[in-house]
């Protein structure tokens, strides 16, 4: 059953899984923190319940100045973080090189925490050190906000396909623990490779709270093909695993109708569905859309 | 056939029976590749190579079994977490315990020649490297005379195992825009945006990295006859972070081109051609094929605009999804070269063109060596490249 609609963080920072043109043209028009607050705003008022964002120097901004000009909406809304803004550290990795990269990571999680860095580097023990890095991630937006509030902590799809295609277990038991018991979230794992998740999840025995995935009636974006990524979200909703759709425009090529039809034969499996926008109208109009053809539909509302 | 989809309306189209057309290489490739026991080997554990062997292990689970990097901190690193590869520093090594099947190379540009000499030395049978294949024209020369029967390199030119490209390719073929009458094109990004001193020991700058995309997608397009006139600029680092330039095409036509990793509004790389012609205008990037024609064609579903999206190609392919999908379509290409023993899209024979083309670009702006703040080089003589 869908219970949450959110809104997502992409136009805000330039991204467009569409088109890079598209992108640059909706940064525009949110050029400042209150154009980008007015659509949080609007999404609220049309019924939006939770935000998920990417750890972008941007959403630390927006959240902050979200906290002081308009705390009742701050306070109003569910959070779902991902983490890390992986663009950030490609473009770090162009600059300092990937050893370059990795010894400044390493020099920022022993600045913030001294005492655990030094354990872990005595000890030889990187899965923690990974969960440090989660941890330094995560601290400036767990400031901000409510903590009841924020829902999940999730690992961006690039850290997920490694951790399946290197088979790394231990790193997401140890991840997963670090987030439920000292960040006091649930944890999830966003993936474009929904498919081979599953099948990675069960052979682990891993159960996660939370997993972030495209679904669209195009298939895009929805791996090893869209019939087995169906058959994924199927399986996964029936486990209890809280689903969230991301991409149900399929990138803008579809109309929120047509998504909204194709997602209605998911809706007891779906947990939440997310959206982006850069105009409070589309904000607003889109999630009593969404709330008309899913929570209606499913008796939730 | 790809069917013209109106935009403005939202169709979608059914791109499912133009994919043997465009990306021949998702037919049955499950059949073909996974039965294979191959053992792969990447060398360099940057992105490019975190990249590569998580989309190979994505593909085929547990097929990389060796992973080379000269550093310490990132072989130590990675072993105490990745249980299921063999890191080494040293590639003799690894070579000699491993004896990999294939091998992967995506180090720092300048190293390339002198791992992929080495690795054809001894033997390797199919090698993979990342752009640009070599420094230069000279040492690709090099290289294509140390190979052996049955040796294959495949250089990682992904753009053209982008959908987008590939369709731009048919239908210039096709003659849907008429002749030809004049090209721009850019590749920009906005990568380096502070001083870096990463690329001085390379000597060259942003065309030889980023650019070299851009001109493997020219010279396949497109037949260029001579160098008129090019100039890098730096403006971040001591080789040319901007570089541009103006072709002459066979057929008389020009192609202008820029290339930049300095632009702070390209968040993400993006290349962009558009070509006019006597009967109409294309343009294409990674994300998007645009035509716009006097003539309705039947390639365009019997219209004069045609409009494509990257969701409209990439419906439940490619099998895996890491970064961009051509990634995952060129390494499938590349293990399907392995299997069949067939030179690949762009084996380093292919790529004399490419680079050829960039040293001429160099040697018209005069830019062997940059220095920081004065890149701009005087115009010179056309270069005859024929």
């Amino acid at each position: 059953m869908v219970k949450e609609i959110l809104l997502g963080d992409n136009p805000f920072l330039g991204v467009s899984h569409l088109a890079q043109e598209k992108a640059r043209a909706e940064r525009s028009e949110t050029p400042d923190l209150e154009a980008k607050a007015k659509v949080l705003i609007a999404g609220l008022e049309g019924g939006v319940t939770g935000y998920t964002f990417s750890t972008h120097q941007v959403n630390l901004e927006l959240l902050e100045y979200t906290s002081k000009h308009y705390p009742e909406a701050l306070a109003k809304l569910n959070y779902y973080i991902l983490i890390p803004y992986a663009q950030g550290y490609v473009r770090r990795a162009n600059v300092y090189g990937t050893v370059g990269l990795a010894k400044s990571v390493l020099r920022d999680i022993m600045l913030k925490h001294p005492v655990d860095f030094t354990t872990s580097i005595l000890t030889i023990n990187i899965n923690r050190l990974a969960s440090l890095f989660i941890g330094m991630e995560a601290r400036p937006y767990l400031k901000i906000l409510p903590r009841e509030r924020v829902k999940a902590i999730l690992l961006h799809e690039v850290l997920t396909e490694l951790i399946v295609a290197y088979d790394l277990a231990e790193l997401l038991r140890e991840l997963k623990r670090y987030v439920e018991r000292k960040l006091k979230a649930g944890f999830g794992l966003e993936t474009r490779n929904i498919g081979q998740l599953k099948k990675y999840l069960e052979e682990r025995g891993i159960h996660v709270e939370y997993v972030m995935t495209p679904l669209n009636p195009l298939g895009y974006q929805m791996a090893p093909s869209k019939e087995e990524a169906e058959e994924a979200i199927r399986e996964l909703g029936k486990r209890r695993v809280k689903i969230i759709a991301i991409n149900i425009l399929a990138s803008g090529a579809i109309t929120l109708e047509e998504a909204c039809k194709y997602l209605e034969s998911f809706e007891d499996k779906i947990y939440a569905v997310a959206y982006g926008t850069s105009k409070p109208q589309r904000a607003r109009e889109n999630a009593m859309l969404i709330n008309r053809c899913l929570l209606r539909a499913t008796g939730y509302i | 056939m790809l069917r013209a989809v109106d935009y403005d309306d939202k169709r979608i189209i059914d791109t499912r029976s133009s994919i043997s057309v465009l990306c021949p290489e998702l037919i049955n490739w499950k059949e073909r590749l996974l039965l294979s026991e191959l053992k792969i080997a990447v060398i360099g554990f940057g992105k490019m190579g975190l990249l590569h062997s998580g989309i190979l292990n994505l593909l085929i689970p547990n097929v990389v079994k060796a992973i080379v990097d000269k550093s310490f901190l990132l072989t130590f690193g990675a072993s105490k977490t990745i249980k299921s590869i063999k890191f080494y520093r040293d590639l003799e090594e690894m070579l000699g315990k491993v004896k990999p099947d294939a091998v992967y190379v995506t180090t720092p540009t300048s190293s390339h020649y002198t791992i992929v000499k080495s690795l054809l030395e001894h033997g390797v049978k199919y090698v993979f490297v990342e752009k640009p294949p070599t420094l230069n024209y000279k040492q690709l020369q090099s290289l294509i005379s140390t190979k052996r029967n049955g040796q294959i390199v495949m250089v990682g030119f992904q753009k053209k195992y982008a959908l987008t490209f590939r369709h731009a390719k048919l239908l210039l073929e096709n003659g849907i825009i008429g002749e030809v009458e004049g090209v721009s094109a850019y590749i920009r990004s906005g990568d380096i945006l502070e001083p870096t001193s990463r690329f001085d020991a390379l000597g060259r700058g942003v065309l030889l990295d980023l650019g070299v995309h851009l001109i493997d997608l020219i010279t396949w397009l497109f037949k260029v006859k001579s160098v008129v006139k090019a100039e890098g600029k730096s403006l971040y680092t001591r080789v040319d972070d901007v570089f541009v330039a103006e072709l002459e095409a066979e057929g008389g036509f020009k192609i202008f081109v820029e290339a930049s990793w300095s632009n702070p509004d390209y968040r993400v790389p993006e290349t962009y051609i558009e070509a006019r012609g006597s009967q109409g205008v294309l343009q294409v990037t990674e994300d998007y094929v645009k035509v716009s024609t006097s003539i309705g064609y039947e390639l365009l579903g019997n219209k004069r605009e045609l409009v494509l999206y990257k969701p409209h190609y990439y419906q439940g392919i490619p099998p895996v999804n890491l970064a961009d999908p051509e990634y995952t379509i060129e390494d499938i290409h590349f293990l399907e070269s392995v299997h069949e023993g067939q030179e690949p899209l762009t084996s380093i024979e292919k790529s004399l063109e490419t680079m050829k083309l960039v040293d001429e670009l160099y040697e018209a702006a005069g830019r062997g060596v940059g220095g920081r703040g004065q890149g701009n080089t005087p115009r010179r003589q056309p270069v005859s490249r024929c």
